[in-house]
This record gives structure tokens, C-alpha cells and sequence, in this order.
């Protein structure tokens, strides 16, 4: 009888030799640590779904989500919707805010807000998070979206 | 596997009887997880770098256990990253952070997923949807040897239930039950016999591609050996 862990073995090294992951998920991975800002307020979020449009076009994949992140003091609502070119982010802070920040793994943009708060910005597929910076220093962040 | 084992510590009482004080069993695995996620947690990324070595694997594995293609695999696992880069400082039980890294991508992946089967189910009669194929076709796998090619494709028959089960156990170096149960969302005592059932599947297939003999004598090799 053969060992049931000696087949194991064997099925550990074929997905070792077909589907390792690849180096640049681990690379990513080791960079995440580089994001870390431990002071920072995390803004919990409220809702967050996947919104099906009506359309005359097919969908052809995930196309609109929408999250709503709320603390005592700030809110924060945000739709996505996929496009040709990424992702378009559309959304309105509503509360006391000096500066609206889009965060990927990679990149830190500055995002324009208009005299009530709006802000439309075209971003990457990929992990991201919004960060705040309120009055009096104060700076808050979403947890991590994946659109 | 388990997680509380532990070992007799006998001392004598008042009246000279001795008696037996169950301790728990020293970890030296689980402190040093822990050790690693401390450290994290305090700023050094040489313990980051620890963590990702040693969880990688099986962040991966539960992620493209759930068939998902790779750049939407590749996404949960860096989603999964950055989660526990900002919860590190909150995190109550460091020796446990890989049932957290194995919830935490279980719970991104079938997010991931369940967006996946929308979009088939919105696809019209007009559009042809071709499903990304979870795992490389045995043409595509590379496999030179032609006995691993056998395994592979023994691997691809089983149902997803063994896959997934196998492919998150086999992830290197072998998860705890506890965070297998975790990962696949499985009671931790199914996970022995469930693993016992899918191995003996693929034995059987591997079997009448005569991979084994199926009466073996006492001593008889396999081809793995």
C-alpha cells in the first residue's frame, strides 16, 4: 500500500512545477510592507456591492461596484465603474476634509475635490484605498478595495 | 496536526501522591510565527519578508483553489497582503496569523468569484464566454516527465472538493489543519478523513494508469520512489 503521504509529496511537487505562484505576486507581496501607516484611522466600511446596470450592451464582466465608508465625523461614498481605460472612481466626502488621496501599491495621487466635496478620478485595476487628511492633521484611511 | 497537544508534567503533592499537571506542549512552530508577526508589527520588514516566505504558498494556493485565473489569483493575494499589513498591530493571536491570511483570501477569493459567475450570468446567447482555465491544460503544464504528466492529469479528475482540499494541503510548508480549516471554511475534523477519501481517489486513478500495483507485495516500489 502506498503511503498516502508519499502521493501528497507528489502532488505538492506537480503544483510546485505548473502553478507556482508567480514572482511577481511574491515581490508585490514583500513590497506591501512599504504601505504600512499604522497611525492612521481606519474609515470602517458601511456597504460595499456590485451594482447591475441596465444596459443596451452586454456586460461583459464586473462593471460598477459601490462602497460607502462612514465614522462619526466623515462619509464617504464611492462608485466604480469599469471602462475603457481603467476604472473611473466618482464619489462625494461629505465632512470636514483638506485633501482626498487615491493609494495603490505603487503610486500616492492627490485627488481633486470640487466646493461640495465630489471628485471623479481614473485609476488601475488592482488593489486601492482612499485616504483623508481632515482639519488638525487628522488622517483616515479605507481598507483595501480590489476593483 | 493538532494544535493542543500536551505533555504530562508529574509533581508529588502534600501527602507524597504523585500527580499528574497537564502543561501545554512548547511550540517552537508557533513561536516563532509568532515572533515574526511581532516583530512585522514593530516595523521590520526583514520579519515581513519572514511572513511572506512562509505563507506565500498558501495564500496562492487557497486562491487559485477557488479557480480563479491568475491575474484575478494575483489581486486576492496582494489584497490579502496589504489587509495584514494594516492589521498587524491589531492582531490577538500572531501564532494564528496563517488561519488569518487563509480566511482572509478565502473570503477576497469567493468575493472574486461571485462577481465572476454575475458577469456569465448577464453574458446574452450572443456572446460566447470562454471560462479562464483555472490551472494550465496538461499541454500547457510543461511537464516533461511523462509520469508527472500522469499525475497531474489524475490530479485534474478528481472532483473540486479534492482539488482544492489537496491543493491547499500540499501548499509548502504543509498548513496546520486548523488553518486549512480556516482557509476552506471546513471543520477541522473533516479535514483528516476528507483528505484520507481524496487520496485514496487519486491512488485508485493512478492505479489503473498503473502507476501502482494494486496487490502489492511487502517492499513493492511505487514510481514516485
Amino acid at each position: 500500500m502506498i503511503d498516502h503521504e508519499v502521493v501528497l509529496l507528489a502532488v505538492a511537487d506537480i503544483f510546485d512545477q505548473v502553478d507556482p505562484p508567480p514572482p511577481h505576486v511574491e515581490q508585490a507581496a514583500r513590497a506591501a510592507f512599504s504601505t504600512r501607516t499604522p497611525d492612521d484611522e481606519l474609515l470602517p466600511l458601511l456597504q460595499g456591492r456590485a451594482v447591475t446596470p441596465v444596459r443596451a450592451q452586454p456586460v461583459t464582466d464586473e462593471a460598477e461596484r459601490w462602497f460607502a465608508f462612514a465614522d462619526a465625523q466623515l462619509e464617504l461614498e464611492v462608485g466604480a465603474h469599469r471602462g475603457l481605460h481603467g476604472w473611473s472612481l466618482v464619489g462625494q466626502v461629505i465632512g470636514p476634509v483638506d485633501s482626498l488621496w487615491v493609494q495603490t501599491l505603487t503610486t500616492l495621487d492627490r485627488i481633486d475635490l470640487d466646493d461640495v466635496g465630489r471628485f471623479d478620478v481614473t485609476v488601475s485595476s488592482g488593489p486601492l484605498r482612499l485616504k483623508l487628511v481632515a482639519p488638525r492633521g487628522r488622517r483616515v484611511r479605507t481598507d483595501w478595495l480590489t476593483l | 496536526m493538532s494544535d493542543h497537544r500536551v505533555r504530562s508534567n508529574v509533581r508529588m503533592d502534600d501527602g507524597g501522591v504523585a500527580v499528574v499537571h497537564p502543561v501545554p506542549q512548547r511550540d517552537p512552530d508557533a513561536e516563532l510565527v509568532a515572533s515574526l508577526v511581532t516583530d512585522a508589527a514593530e516595523g521590520s520588514q526583514q520579519a515581513w519578508d519572514g511572513i511572506v516566505a512562509r505563507y506565500n504558498r498558501l495564500v496562492w494556493a487557497v486562491a487559485r483553489s477557488f479557480r480563479l485565473a491568475e491575474p484575478d489569483a494575483a489581486d486576492v493575494v496582494q489584497t490579502t497582503w496589504l489587509r495584514l499589513v494594516e492589521h498587524l498591530h491589531a492582531v490577538q493571536q500572531p501564532e494564528r496569523i496563517g488561519s488569518w491570511l487563509g480566511t482572509t483570501a478565502r473570503r477576497e477569493a469567493l468575493r472574486v468569484a461571485r462577481t465572476r459567475e454575475q458577469s456569465l450570468e448577464q453574458s446574452t446567447d450572443h456572446q460566447v464566454t470562454v471560462l479562464p482555465d483555472p490551472l494550465p491544460s496538461i499541454e500547457d503544464s510543461l511537464l516533461t516527465r511523462e509520469r508527472d504528466a500522469e499525475l497531474y492529469r489524475a490530479v485534474l479528475q478528481l472532483n473540486d472538493r479534492c482539488q482544492r482540499l489537496l491543493r491547499v494541503l500540499s501548499a509548502s510548508p504543509p498548513p496546520r489543519y486548523e488553518t486549512v480549516s480556516e482557509a476552506l471554511s471546513l471543520p477541522v475534523g473533516s479535514i483528516g478523513p476528507t483528505r484520507a477519501r481524496c487520496l485514496d481517489k487519486l491512488r485508485r486513478v493512478l492505479t489503473e494508469q498503473g502507476w501502482f500495483d494494486p496487490d502489492p507485495s511487502p517492499g513493492a516500489q511505487s514510481r514516485t520512489s
